[in-house]
């Protein structure tokens, strides 16, 4: 059995310093290579914070993450940074694109930073994985000036370039029309199946939650529901 | 620092265009008051200092002061000592053996020249007209190097040899001569010469222009009944504020008494140190107030960034990174501003000699704005960026990624 990319054993989560609220709660769970999972849930359930966590965005305040089979826990802020850059890749509902840059900018950014400069190589992959999400013709274009369907397309391609084994996906589809929408979570599909790369998905949408392989559903900062949708 | 942060940073300032032009500005007009006020009072300094030191020496050996003889008796506490003091005859106050004073002065490598001068009062006549005046024998070509007189000349020419006299131009005019006129100096032991005018000049200052009179050596040393010797000598040195250091080296070698021009002008040192500090404090508090505007626009920026620092950091920039990015903006808006502001702070210059103008139409004082000041303003600009950036970046850096993503919208 392969070791799981991110595995995270009793991780607690609590906000506030009077009053304090738990987002996330005595939560074991693994992702592992090649998964294409939905995390569904009720508003304040505690999705984001749970993508947060397992991002290394966000510390917990109980338990371990597990990236990779190393504990992240004990890890100062280089170490998190090289792990999350190298093994993570992040889709935001709102993009959150660097504006003023283009598009080709953005996709080699993640590269550019890991590696500290631009390179033939960085822009080359840049340029191929733009081809891969359909933005080829674009490529050179302020961000601002792309739809919101493009940005998120960006975004992925973003997400995609350090070549990350699981990509964390916060409602890419939640400001996005039905068309846009599809066409987002056909890409990620594709790519989870041509690439082997794992996507953990949250969304507000049953419907395309039921078209993963896996489902998660978390309650109150619980995982009360862990399906195989392939079964 | 690595390419990316460079390349992170000047876009952000870019991407910020009209806060990074407010920016600019107030670091330039900063930096342009500083280069202005320092090149002013440089200018000042420069002229003042230059009018001082053109009209004596940088060192002035004179003869040696007597000493005061100690008290051949030490009262007891019981007794009491009556004494009268008798006071010492007047004489002649000069240097008999100057030449090899002269030699002991050229052999430091640090003095241009050295040169004797014999002076003392005595007064110029012309029929009924009787003025005082300071009687200087000089040897032409040595005391060029001291103070060029001959450089000044308003009319004729600097020639001493056969009866001849230079003097000052509010001296002719009071006593109605010109060159080729003859003039009669008198000197208090009733000793008359006449002179033949050959050169008026005019030195930038009242007294010498109203009362020297230059001389050859020969004949001041005969009408000052100073013999061989001279009043004194009288040395110019690379560096004009070396002249105390040189001064103090050489006073172990002789029994003279050297003095600086820094020592006879302490006053005006005193003046300028002042208004050095001054301008500095002024500087300091233009620097601050440059300081507090680049700090407070970065921090509008940090905020304003929030979620893409926090995209930056999900990518996998380190905290190290973010700090970077915004101490580079902090340093390129100081070093930017300080070319802007110090070509301002040029441009300010050179409109102030030209239209700051005396009655005659010449400049008061020359402002010549030197690229030391350019490299002292880019460096202290561009330091001064740096470190109002430290707040704003150890703000960037220490952003909760996941909290400024989610609440950046």
């Amino acid at each position: 059995m392969s070791t799981p990319i991110v595995e995270l054993e009793g991780v607690c989560r609590d906000y506030g310093d009077v009053v304090i609220t738990r987002a996330l709660n005595q939560v074991d769970l693994s992702v592992e290579a090649n998964e294409f999972t939905s995390l569904v849930g009720p508003s304040g359930s505690g999705k984001s914070t749970l993508l947060n966590v397992m991002g290394l965005l966000d510390r917990p305040t109980e338990g371990v993450v597990l990236i990779n089979g190393e504990n992240t826990t004990e890890l100062d802020d280089d170490g998190i940074t090289r792990v999350r850059g190298r093994t993570l890749g992040f889709i935001f509902q709102f993009h959150h694109l660097l504006t003023g840059f283009t598009a080709l900018e953005n996709v080699m950014m993640p590269a550019a930073v890991d590696k500290g400069a631009f390179s033939e190589e960085i822009r080359q992959r840049g340029a191929d994985l733009l081809a891969e999400v359909g933005l080829e013709d674009v490529r050179d274009k302020d961000v601002r000036h792309l739809s919101g369907g493009q940005k998120q397309r960006v975004a992925i391609a973003r997400a995609l370039t350090n070549e990350p084994d699981l990509v964390l996906a916060d409602e890419p589809t939640g400001n996005l029309d039905t068309k846009a929408a599809d066409v987002v979570m056909d890409l990620m599909r594709r790519i989870n199946e041509e690439r082997g790369t794992a996507f953990l998905i949250v969304t507000h949408d049953e419907e395309r939650a039921r078209t993963c392989k896996r489902l998660l559903r978390l309650v109150d900062g619980e995982i009360v529901e862990d399906r195989d949708l392939e079964a | 620092m690595r390419r990316i942060e460079f390349f992170l940073a000047l876009r952000f300032l870019k991407e910020g265009k009209s806060q990074t032009a407010l920016i600019f500005s107030g670091a330039a007009a900063g930096v342009a008051v500083i280069v202005f006020l320092t090149s002013l009072i440089t200018g000042l300094q420069s002229s003042l200092i230059e009018q001082t030191t053109g009209l004596q020496a940088h060192i002035v050996v004179q003869p040696e002061e007597p000493r005061e003889v100690d008290g051949i008796y030490e009262p007891g506490p019981e007794e009491i000592v009556l004494s009268r003091v008798e006071p010492r005859p007047r004489r002649v106050e000069k240097i008999d053996r100057w030449e090899p004073l002269v030699q002991l002065l050229e052999r430091d490598e640090e003095v241009v020249a050295a040169a004797p001068v014999a002076f003392g009062s005595a007064a110029a006549v012309r029929g009924q007209l009787r003025q005082p005046i300071e009687l200087r024998g000089v040897e032409e070509q040595s005391y060029a190097q001291i103070i060029d007189v001959a450089d000044r000349l308003l009319q004729g020419h600097m020639r001493l040899a056969d009866q001849g006299t230079v003097i000052g131009y509010e001296l002719a005019d009071e006593l109605g001569v010109t060159v080729g006129e003859q003039v009669r100096f008198v000197v208090a032991e009733g000793e008359s010469r006449s002179f033949t005018v050959q050169g008026i000049f005019d030195l930038g200052a009242g007294p010498p222009n109203q009362s020297w009179a230059f001389v050859s050596m020969r004949q001041a040393q005969s009408m000052l009944d100073l013999e061989e010797g001279v009043s004194a000598v009288q040395a110019t040195v690379v560096d004009l504020f070396d002249s105390d250091e040189v001064a103090r080296r050489l006073q172990g070698q002789t029994e003279h008494d050297l003095v600086s021009w820094q020592e006879t002008s302490q006053d005006l040192l005193r003046a300028l140190r002042t208004q050095s500090a001054s301008t500095f404090l002024i500087a300091i508090f233009v620097a601050i107030a440059v300081a507090l505007g680049i700090a407070s626009v970065l921090v509008v920026t940090v905020v304003q960034k929030r979620g893409q620092v926090g995209v930056l950091r999900a990518m996998g920039a380190s905290m190290g990174t973010v700090l970077r990015v915004f101490l580079i903006q902090g340093a390129v808006v100081g070093l930017v501003g300080s070319v802007f502001g110090s070509l301002l702070g040029t441009a300010l210059a050179l409109g102030f000699n030209n239209l700051v103008r005396d009655e005659a139409g010449e400049v008061i004082f020359p402002i010549e704005p030197s690229p030391t000041i350019f490299v002292m303003a880019c460096l202290l600009a561009t330091l001064t960026g740096l470190l109002a950036a430290v707040a704003p970046a150890r703000r960037a850096a220490r952003l909760d990624p996941a909290d400024a993503i989610t609440n950046a919208g």
